[in-house]
């Protein structure tokens, strides 16, 4: 597999970040637009990467961890570039930029070789399944960044007009997210219902999908039905996007799972 | 119709935001506990981890978390919540049918599981090739199944044929290779000159009268017959994959080491044929992701023997939860989506 196009991705994202720091820094807002450009470039050289993958492997390249990892970055691009259009926070673009740029270094450590599909991958379902937790677990991690940037940013000064656009930003990305991952979960158990004879089978990977899942329920209903904004709100989205990693990262690597065809080998 | 007080306050109570915010975090801490001790395994194995407190373990059904009745009554409790905090808010429910939508398709995914654990059927069908079975065991029961599974043929698909590693070393000239080779070929070395001819390829090894023999095509004792061409002349030579270290006869010049390299599984293919009252019914092929339906039961690929390529593991299930979930999973996506964009255009 020919990775130059991947690393050719990976340092536009570097580059696009390097921009957003420098209008930050040099006060040059206007300089962002480029940087969004940038942005694009590079997601658009990712999308190429993912096309030839997808070709030159025969399967949808969301297969193991060094893929979905990508998918992920790719898919936080892209809601990145969507969210700006409705609202176009300045601290998106240099957050998602970081993130993305993260994610593939994180990407870069893991074994980035094509493998033939186990049995129990050869289906439609794949795509479907890890595509839109993958889409939910961008838009998680976009509500997660403005989670972060309203602590960091308004921690103190709550009802500020900026710091209600952050507020705002967050539910917003929450609920898709929300969305996602249970079309997601549904996908899943649709899936295992195909392959392993059983909707549900409370395997490690399913089970903490599913306390995410009631995690961020919760999160959503004191957002919705008791008014938790501001810090309240973004303390509950960095708390259950702790649990979106461990069932990313923690469930692989920690625990044993019929989903360990998709993590370390 | 006008509930009673009594009524009115249990509902209250079990619809109550109160009920809910104590729910939800014991069901993480309870689901997270189930991840964090292997589930399903027999006492001895939870006696030699977990030492004395393996009896407090097994007592509180931690060994099968998810179906205990502990679990279940948390589960119930979630599905009362719901239903009676829909009953007391019912005239905001008419203002919010996205959020009506919501909790009643969680309910119905709640009523899935409940079918599935109360009339769900579900056990292992194993068969080798000829075999007929016409029944599962679930849990502890036995039951028939309406109709009869033979095992016509089995196949397991890999990726590529499998790769005979053949090293060659010769002491006293100093050298040594490795290379691939196929029944038939004839490869010469790089290091010396010295052809190597496979002349057989032996995958379960066995001495019979008639002389060597293969017992099946499973590779239980993969073994090489070689013929050497050198200088000096030829010579034969068995080589087994089995046999540790390099395999030297007193005659020979050379040793030789042999590994089988099994390219990865592709796929696993039952033939099944179906019978009703022994008569032939159907005929199909079950691999893993594509089962086989016969009036109301699945049947899956499940898994195969490494020693044994002539049987295979079926799983069997009737599940009437199923429509209930795929239904109750429909409407909940759906009716996320309309409160997700109810929510984009009101902002
Ligand atoms: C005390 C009982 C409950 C009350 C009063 C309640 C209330 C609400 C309300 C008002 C909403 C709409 C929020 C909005 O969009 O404005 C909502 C949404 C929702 N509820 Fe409940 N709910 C209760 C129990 C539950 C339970 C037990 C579950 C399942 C675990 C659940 C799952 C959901 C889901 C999935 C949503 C949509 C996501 C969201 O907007 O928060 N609810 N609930």
């Amino acid at each position: 597999m020919n990775l130059n196009i991947f690393n050719l991705s990976f340092a536009a994202y570097g580059a696009a970040l390097a921009v957003f720091g420098f209008a930050y820094l040099a006060a040059r807002p206007r300089r962002q637009r480029t940087a969004w450009w940038i942005l694009a470039a590079a997601w658009l050289l990712q999308t190429v990467f993912l096309a030839m993958r997808w070709h030159e492997s025969g399967h949808v390249p969301l297969s193991n961890q060094f893929e979905s990892l990508a998918g992920m970055s790719w898919g936080l691009a892209a809601l990145a570039g969507l969210f700006r259009r409705r609202e176009n926070e300045a601290w998106l673009g240099p957050a998602a930029a970081a993130l993305c740029l993260l994610l593939l270094g994180i990407c870069v450590l893991l074994d980035r070789s094509i493998a033939p599909l186990v049995p129990a991958l050869q289906s439609n379902w794949l795509l479907f399944h890890v595509a839109v937790i993958m889409m939910g677990y961008a838009a998680l991690a976009l509500s997660f960044l403005a989670s972060v940037v309203y602590l960091a940013a308004y921690g103190t000064k709550a009802g500020h007009e900026s710091a209600q656009a952050v507020d705002r930003f967050n539910e917003r990305a929450m609920a898709l997210g929300y969305l996602l991952l249970t079309g997601g979960i549904v996908l899943g158990a649709v899936w295992a219902n195909e392959a392993w004879g059983s909707y549900w089978s409370w395997d490690p990977k399913e089970t903490w999908s599913l306390i995410t899942w009631l995690v961020y329920t919760a999160a959503l209903h004191l957002r919705r039905t008791h008014r938790w904004e501001g810090r309240r709100m973004a303390w509950l989205s960095v708390a259950g996007f702790a649990f979106v990693l461990f069932t990313y990262f923690g469930v692989n690597y920690l625990l044993k799972s019929l989903h360990s065809y998709a993590g370390a080998r | 119709m006008i509930p009673s007080k009594r009524l009115r306050d249990l509902a209250e109570f079990f619809g109550s935001p109160m009920l809910l915010y104590s729910l939800l975090p014991v069901l993480v801490v309870v689901s997270v506990i189930g991840t964090l001790i292997p589930q399903g395994e027999t006492a001895a194995a939870y006696a030699e981890r977990f030492g004395g407190w393996s009896r407090l373990l097994l007592g509180l059904r931690l060994d099968d978390l998810y179906h205990s009745s502990g679990f279940s009554v948390l589960l119930a409790l979630l599905g009362l919540n719901i239903a009676s905090c829909t009953w007391n808010r019912r005239a905001a429910c008419a203002r919010r049918q996205d959020v009506l939508l919501t909790h009643v398709s969680i309910l119905l995914i709640l009523t899935g599981g409940l079918v599935t654990a109360v009339k769900g059927e579900r056990g292992d069908l194993p068969l080798t090739v000829g075999q007929t079975r016409d029944w599962i065991e679930s849990g502890t029961r036995v039951v028939g199944l309406p109709f009869t599974v033979r095992l016509n043929k089995f196949t397991v698909e890999r990726y590529g044929s499998a790769g005979n590693h053949l090293s060659i070393a010769c002491p006293e000239e100093g050298w040594a290779e490795t290379l691939e080779v196929q029944p038939g070929q004839s490869v010469r070395l790089r290091s010396a000159d010295v052809t190597v001819k496979v002349l057989g390829y032996y995958p379960d090894f066995v001495i019979t009268h008639e002389g060597p023999a293969t017992r099946s095509q499973a590779p239980n004792n993969p073994a090489l017959r070689l013929e050497l061409r050198d200088k000096q002349g030829t010579q034969k030579q068995w080589v087994f994959a089995r046999f540790e270290g390099f395999h030297a006869t007193a005659e020979s010049r050379y040793s030789f080491s042999y590994r089988l390299e099994e390219p990865r599984i592709k796929q696993f293919v039952s033939e099944l044929e179906i019978l009703e009252g022994g008569v032939s019914k159907a005929r199909a092929f079950v691999s893993v992701n594509a089962p086989l339906r016969w009036k109301g039961w699945t049947l899956y690929q499940a898994g195969y023997d490494e020693g044994n390529p002539d049987y295979s593991n079926l799983l069997a299930s009737w599940d009437p939860g199923v429509p209930w979930i795929y239904i109750g999973s429909f409407l909940l996506c759906l009716g996320l989506a309309w409160t997700f964009m109810k929510g984009a255009a009101t902002k």
